[in-house]
């Protein structure tokens, strides 16, 4: 009985062991398979969490998108702004579109060049950054005049208009260029001085913006550094606000933010390129909240594929704000404007 | 029972010999113009990554032959930004924006970073360093410019008729290209 | 054949021995060789180069330049003292500090001073070159004291001058070295027969002795107490009460006193909230039998207005509703339970603001009685002047206006008047008030209406005529950038003032 015992425990143990073999062989075959197939076998220190960084606390969204997506046709939508009327300029390609609020095409402004940026006077012209010069329509949104280039190397970003100045972003030359409404240059401005305590703009890529604020300085983005730096209008440097960084209230990725609008209430409203988030921030460049970030922009945050140094710099946002505070931003991506109004609150 | 006239001539020691001489001769002929015509194919062919169907997977690190994979980060200084804030080098959230270990992005301390001017600095790869995971390369295409991508080294590559990396690739970016022009970067202009 | 007994015990004996050796063998030369291959395996291991060249990465490997600022001034906190020919005025008139004697920007001498003024203006006593600033002056026993800078030396200073002719009689030196930055001072010195304590663009406080100007002992704010310097360096002017300095560095605390004679800290206020330093001066105030200080410091993000007891810092009232991120003009107590507040930078819905204290069951609690955007009034930089009831300062439109205790504006100006950031005074029921580039405007203070009574150009382009005015025993003391000068504003013929 003992014997008869004894065999049985045998077998079964050789049994359970070929068995467990077999087992780990299996196991080992899936688990090979399964990483050959869908992971590198790295581990977490070798990994870029994505996730992580485009999540936004819906707490600081302050600002609903409306229906209203504006189809602007262009093959390269580069600016967006909004006139007293409410109408939508849009430059891109080789010319200037306007929209009624609807995104119905009103009109298209036309001269030869790319068109680069726009901005309308109080008096309804409209001055076109057409690269290297800036073109002047009247009211009748008729060509007026183009001034004089700034040279090959000038790249227009952006445009801001008082009634007796003209002011001109240069990326290419990395300064702000004052007109007079006739179109002299005045002065320029941007380049670093001690006496000034100033570092200087960098501009590493064509994202160069500049606003006109309701306390009567300038406001230019200093994409290099991360930050947005007040001057006079004659070009005596006030102070900087902004910080670099991934956290909410800071720009992150290189040359933000990439554009900046001022709010009815005189805060600022910036949107940044590469994690794309449009936040608004208080007169003094206190971080409010957030209006739209790659949810809301309906992007998806994934690395760029390009090429070329234009095309790994491409793809960024626009901003604009009309009368009543509703922001435009304009997706270059995908030539398309969306609508966001600020969010009502119970309180 | 008649005995027919052969047709041919029996085939003799010396025949069988002879005509088999002859025969191994163009069949090596044969052989010898093949396994040129296939080394040459492959001669010309290397293994090189596609920049823009690469998904930044990480399987270059871990699945080339060799102990240290032959892939590699490389730097398109055309499109970096010299940033101070350099998404490629620094961690999301560095504590600081200096060189300590500690605000590094890359796991291995690849990427070497150097002050050019304010507020530029300069960033290099030590290919010594480098195992091709691609993290930098990651972060770089969200938030920088993508200047960083990766390459197939040819003074590493042993160029393995079956590329382990190859076939574990799932954006199908390891593709061969020609050995006149073994590197797909990204252009200038 | 048998076996004996004892042949059986010696065979059994030997079978035992046998085995114990084979097992022992058996053991012996796994251990041996496990030994073996262990000292092997860590000899190898230990003869391998594995990490050939490991390296410590650390900050400063990308040979980014270090900040030259912080290490430069981080030398030891001493200066020199150079003496002059210049000696002190036999006048007695005291502004000791800013705003004056009653931290009210109101002259309480009765000095007349005159109504009009000559086609050529008030007469210039006096003037003095200065490096670029809105530094104001202190007057106290015949003397001026105002904080200055060189930027040929990089030397920040405080000088003291003779009132009668502005011929300096020491300066009291130290290297700051700081860049322009709209100016370079921007703080009033507190002046008392004994100390005088200066506020660095830095933030650096020096306490001197009045009457040698030699220094008693100094502070970094900065280096000591983690203090970061406001946008344009900092204009808070310390505030010395019963022999004690109280500042409000706003880094590792907010609010403390020091010994004037010692230098001694004597209490420190928490600081769990981080405010910040501000441009703003502390007040001294009373209500509810407490004696207290009251600071509006911080920032956008963590600020507001504050009340700290002066018997040991501890915190009495606190409101932040009034969290700014450029905080300049000083508060204004109106009457013994309210505080009026006003502000001008960019944050256009925080223009002014009224709060009211109230006491109870021994708390005090602050409440906000009105508060209204820029455009109905806000100020930059100036601090409004409460006279007779009725509050006086400059707009965000540059128009003077008056503004009564509900914040309601009575009149402004008009855009034909404007005064830019030009600092003005209340003296002898006149208002003085200096536009940016130097023109001087007599006006008569009045709920009725802008009353202007006398006009004189006292700079020729002038420039941000922007610095505190003082006054004393009829002499007024206004600056532009870069000169200060003093004019004699009294009556010739005494008693010939507008008050009746």
């Amino acid at each position: 009985m003992r014997n008869m015992t004894g065999a049985t425990k045998s077998e079964v143990l050789i049994g359970l062991v070929i068995a467990g073999a077999i087992g780990v062989g299996v196991w080992s075959l899936v688990l090979i398979e399964h990483k050959d197939q869908a992971s590198s076998g790295l581990g977490a220190a070798y990994q870029y969490d994505v996730s992580s960084l485009a999540y936004i606390d819906p707490d600081l969204i302050l600002y609903d998108a409306l229906p209203l997506v504006i189809e602007t046709g262009y093959l390269n939508a580069r600016s967006v702004c909004v006139d007293h009327r409410g109408q939508v300029f849009v430059a891109g390609d080789q010319t200037v579109r306007v929209f009624k609020q609807d995104g119905n095409l009103i009109r298209t402004l036309m001269s030869p060049g790319p068109s680069y940026c726009v901005t309308v006077a109080p008096d309804d012209r409209v001055f076109v950054g057409k690269k290297d010069h800036v073109d002047v329509f009247g009211p009748d949104y008729k060509l007026e005049t183009a001034w004089p280039s700034l040279g090959q190397d000038a790249v227009i970003t952006s445009l801001a208009v008082t009634g007796t100045q003209v002011f001109a972003a240069d990326a290419g030359h990395r300064e702000v260029v004052v007109y007079d409404l006739t179109g002299q240059v005045v002065t320029r401005f941007g380049q670093a001085s001690d006496d000034q305590g100033f570092d200087g703009i960098i501009v590493p890529s064509a994202y160069f913006d500049l606003v006109l604020s309701q306390d009567g300085l300038l406001r230019v983005v200093n994409p290099g550094r991360l930050r947005v730096d007040a001057f006079t209008p004659e070009g005596q440097y006030e102070f900087p606000w902004g910080k670099p960084g991934n956290d909410i209230a800071g720009f992150c990725g290189c040359c933000n933010p990439c554009a900046l609008a001022v709010l009815p209430d005189g805060g600022f409203v910036t949107a940044e390129k590469g994690l794309m988030r449009v936040k608004v921030y208080n007169s003094d460049g206190g971080f409010e909240g957030v209006v739209a970030g790659p949810v809301e922009l309906q992007v998806r945050i994934e690395p760029k594929i390009c090429r070329t140094p234009d095309e790994c710099r491409a793809n960024a946002l626009d901003v604009a704000v009309d009368q009543a505070g509703d922001i435009y931003v304009l997706d270059t991506e995908h030539a398309q404007i969306r609508v966001f109004s600020k969010r009502k609150t119970n309180d | 029972m008649t005995q027919d006239k052969p047709d041919k001539e029996p085939m003799g020691r010396r025949k069988f010999l002879k005509e088999g001489m002859w025969g191994a001769c163009l069949a090596g002929l044969g052989a010898t113009a093949g396994l040129t015509a296939r080394h040459e194919s492959h001669a010309n062919l290397v293994w090189q990554i596609d920049p823009q169907v690469c998904i930044q997977c990480g399987k270059c690190a871990t699945h080339c032959v060799l102990d240290e994979s032959a892939v590699k980060c490389v730097q398109s200084y055309a499109i970096c930004g010299y940033c101070d804030l350099c998404y490629g080098y620094l961690k999301p959230e560095p504590p600081a924006l200096d060189t300590g270990a500690e605000n590094e992005l890359c796991p291995t301390g690849a990427i070497i970073r150097t002050f050019v001017e304010d507020p530029y600095f300069d960033y290099t790869i030590d290919e010594s360093l480098c195992i091709g995971c691609a993290k930098c390369v990651k972060a770089c295409a969200i938030n920088g410019n993508g200047s960083l991508y990766l390459q197939v080294r040819h003074d590493r590559c042993v160029n393995c008729n079956e590329c382990s990396i190859a076939a574990a690739c799932p954006s199908g970016a390891f593709k061969r290209v020609s050995a006149a022009q073994p590197y797909l970067l990204k252009e200038m202009e | 054949m048998l076996q004996t007994g004892q042949d059986v015990v010696k065979g059994t004996f030997s079978h035992i021995m046998d085995n114990r050796i084979r097992i022992s063998i058996a053991l012996f030369i796994p251990l041996v060789l496990m030994a073996g291959g262990s000292l092997g395996t860590i000899h190898l291991w230990k003869s391998i180069h594995a990490v050939p060249d490991v390296e410590a990465r650390l900050p400063g490997q990308d040979e980014r330049p270090a900040q030259s600022l912080p290490t430069e001034n981080a030398k030891p906190l001493t200066g020199k003292l150079v003496r002059f020919s210049g000696k002190a005025s036999e006048l007695a008139g005291s502004w000791p500090r800013f705003r004056g004697p009653g931290y009210d920007a109101v002259s309480s001498e009765p000095t007349p001073l005159a109504v009009t003024w000559p086609e050529t203006g008030p007469a210039v006593l006096w003037s003095l070159d200065t490096g670029e600033g809105f530094a104001g002056a202190a007057i106290h026993g015949g003397c001026v004291y105002l904080m200055d800078y060189d930027r040929d030396t990089t030397e920040e200073s405080i000088r003291c001058v003779s009132l009668d002719n502005g011929e300096e009689i020491w300066r009291y030196t130290y290297v700051n070295k700081i860049k322009r930055n709209h100016g370079m001072t921007r703080t009033v010195p507190t002046v008392t027969d004994d100390y005088i304590v200066a506020m660095g663009s830095l933030c650096r406080v020096t306490c001197l002795n009045t009457r040698t100007g030699e220094l008693l002992w100094t502070l970094d704010l900065v280096k000591d107490y983690d203090t970061k310097v406001p946008l344009w360096y900092t204009s808070q002017c310390p505030l010395v009460e019963n022999g004690k300095v109280i500042l409000a560095p706003g880094g590792s605390c907010l609010i403390m006193a020091v010994d004037c004679g010692t230098g001694k800290v004597l209490w420190e206020t928490p600081n769990p909230d981080h405010w910040d330093m501000t441009h703003n001066s502390l007040l001294p105030m009373t209500f509810a039998g407490k004696h207290f200080y009251v600071y509006c410091g911080g920032s956008t993000s963590a600020g507001g207005v504050v009340g700290v007891s002066a018997e040991d810092g501890s915190v009495l009232w606190r409101t932040d509703e009034w969290r700014l991120r450029t905080n300049v003009p000083m508060p204004v107590p109106v009457g013994d339970d309210r505080l009026f507040l006003t502000a001008g930078y960019g944050q256009t819905q925080f223009g002014c603001a009224m709060l009211k204290l109230t006491e109870q069951e021994g708390r005090i609690d602050v409440s906000t009685e009105f508060m209204a955007g820029t455009d109905v009034f806000g100020s930059m930089q100036q601090t409004p002047i409460l006279y007779e009831d009725h509050l006086y300062g400059v707009g965000m439109d540059n128009q003077l206006a008056c503004l009564d205790l509900t914040g309601q504006v009575l009149w402004r100006s008009s855009s034909v008047h404007t005064f830019g950031y030009g600092a003005y005074m209340m003296a002898d029921n006149k208002l003085f008030v200096i536009d940016d580039d130097g023109l001087l405007t007599l006006v008569k203070p009045s709920p009725d209406g802008y009353q202007p009574l006398a006009q004189a150009e006292v700079f020729k382009e002038g420039v941000e005529c922007w610095g505190p005015m003082a006054m004393a025993s009829g002499r007024l003391i206004v600056r532009d950038l870069t000169r200060v000068i003093c004019l004699d504003v009294g009556s010739r013929d005494q008693g010939s003032g507008i008050r009746d």
